[in-house]
């Protein structure tokens, strides 16, 4: 069994067809056109009629004349796209002349189509043709992003349980695709000190996030063992060499935090500098760069992975992101770049955590653009809260509407992206 | 083109150029930049950044298979005069334990 919704053509013969047309000759003719071609017509001859029909009938295509005595054409596309926005219609104009202007304006609203007086029985039937291809494609593009945002909760759910949530931890996500190459996982071990994984795939998309569930195995169950992250990030290694093509692998950094919150251990295999901030004042302490190559490219990464270790004091916090943080684009074209990131962090305000910072910063810069790579940035604050365990809150709503327009399409994937998950972890 | 490519006489040395953004949108391009070259053994492949001034995880990605394509057919990559922002993601992912990089030509 698939979801995939049946056509709307196939569900009664062609579909059902309404003409809006004051014109009683030209409508008929139309109509007459219409029945040939297989549609079960209607016709009416006022806009605020059309609109009732609307919300009482499933209809297909609506014909109608741009001017009507009781409405223009404008004013009907926004009534029907802003009172009943779920209902896939396609609207075509019928029109004396080319009216650019209006087109244009009507366009944008979600006009679909336009067609000449006299119509054509050709012109008519390409401008059908094409519009039902539309509908396909918009059948598809539904389905996929509903089965997509299916395995995302599977995924969500699963990774949920193996999660635990800290209070003193905090996420920020946005997903270039539904599914996201980037992972926070964070795990205790039998001692009471804490693991937190951040973590890279080559990509983005659902390609990206198929290595996320053997990796989360491996994490947690490693580090409720007591394995240290040297012996877990060679395992994970390991895995990884085996599952990915060649083309793909995974940059990760492993933060081991004492549970008396007094040191940090950070092993970095590809990913960003992570950094060490001093808790009042928000300076950086320490950067801990890259020191190994990402993971599942060699069957071994390295005889000894060197790690980094630092003496923490109540209240510093430490930052760690992805490069889809600092790699991203303003609408200029120019990069957000690590100095502003590391700008940020330096004066950083007092009254205002560093993490609202830089999300404001990011969310300001991109201005809600279409991303092109997951980004992820975590804090963790070294204070008494961080070892507080809160619950993990997994939303299940489905919620996929629109038509395959690039605009509608990428609202869907950030309304899915910033709705349903709302824990401490992304995928 | 923003990938251009020259074989030497003998078939021994396949230069591959890239410019601007090399990205996951550059995959097939990449690929038929040095897969078009079948059934030769020992030959060098040199890939010069010195043009590019981005790249992403997947163009890494795509190094990584003609590493693998070259080392099939006893061959060898260079990458040769990263950029300066190709070369902090170079060194980010340490690719130089993984490919011989020439900083001068």
């Amino acid at each position: 069994m698939t979801g995939i919704p049946t056509t709307r053509a196939a569900a009664h013969g062609r579909g059902r067809a309404l003409i809006v047309d004051n014109d009683v000759y030209a409508s008929s003719e139309l109509e007459n056109l219409l029945i040939t071609m297989g549609f079960k017509v209607c016709v009416l001859q006022r806009g605020k009629q059309a609109i009732e029909k609307l919300g009482q009938k499933s209809i297909d295509f609506v014909f109608m004349k741009t001017r009507l005595a009781d409405m223009h054409g404008s004013e009907f596309i926004k009534r029907i796209k802003e009172s009943q926005p779920e209902l896939d219609i396609s609207v075509v104009f019928l029109s004396p002349e080319s009216e650019d202007e209006l087109l244009k304006d009507c366009m944008n609203q979600g006009l679909d189509n336009y067609l000449l007086y006299k119509v054509s029985p050709i012109a008519l039937e390409a401008c059908i043709n094409s519009l039902e291809q539309m509908g396909e494609l918009n059948n598809l593009y539904k389905s996929s992003v509903h089965e997509q945002v299916i395995g995302k909760q599977i995924l969500s759910a699963a990774l949920s349980a193996r999660n635990i949530n800290l209070e003193g931890m905090r996420t920020f996500s946005r997903s270039a695709e539904i599914f996201s190459g980037d992972l926070v996982l964070s795990a205790r071990k039998p001692d009471g000190s804490l693991h937190i994984l951040l973590a890279d795939f080559t990509g983005h998309g659902l390609s990206a996030a198929i290595g996320v569930l053997p990796v989360a195995d491996m994490f947690s169950v490693m580090t409720e063992k007591g394995f240290d992250p040297e012996k877990i990030l060679k395992s994970i290694n390991k895995k990884l060499y085996t599952l990915l093509p060649t083309r793909m692998f995974m940059a990760a950094c492993i933060v081991q935090i004492d549970s008396k919150i007094r040191n940090v251990i950070v092993w970095n295999s590809g990913m960003p500098d992570v950094y060490l901030l001093e808790g009042e004042s928000g300076g950086i302490k320490q950067c801990i760069k890259s020191s190994h190559i990402p993971l599942g490219i060699n069957v071994e990464i390295s005889n000894k992975l060197a790690y980094e270790a630092f003496n923490i004091d109540f209240g510093d916090q430490i930052i760690m992101h992805t490069d889809g943080l600092t790699d991203v684009l303003d609408t200029s074209g120019a990069m957000f770049g690590v100095s502003r990131l590391v700008h940020l962090m330096e004066e950083s305000d007092r009254d205002t955590a560093v993490f609202d910072e830089i999300v404001h910063a990011f969310d300001h810069f991109s201005a809600n653009q279409h991303l092109c790579d997951d980004v992820t940035l975590v804090s963790i604050t070294c204070d008494e809260n961080l070892m507080a365990t809160i619950p993990v809150n997994v939303d299940m709503n489905i919620n996929v509407t629109g038509k395959f327009r690039k605009e509608e399409r990428v609202r869907n994937i950030e309304m899915i992206a910033d709705g349903n998950l709302k824990s401490g972890f992304k995928l | 083109m923003a990938i251009s490519q020259t074989i030497s006489e003998d078939g021994k040395t396949v230069k591959i150029k890239i410019r601007g953004r090399f990205d996951y949108k550059m995959s097939s391009e990449f690929r038929n930049a040095y897969c078009h070259h079948p059934g030769r053994e020992d030959v060098i492949y040199l890939v010069n950044l010195s043009n590019v001034d981005y790249m992403d995880s997947s163009a890494l990605g795509m190094l990584l298979l003609l590493r693998e394509h070259a080392k099939c057919r006893a061959g060898e990559v260079i990458i040769e005069r990263p950029s300066e922002p190709i070369n902090k993601i170079l060194k980010v992912a340490n690719f130089e334990q993984l490919f011989t990089i020439e900083y001068s030509s």
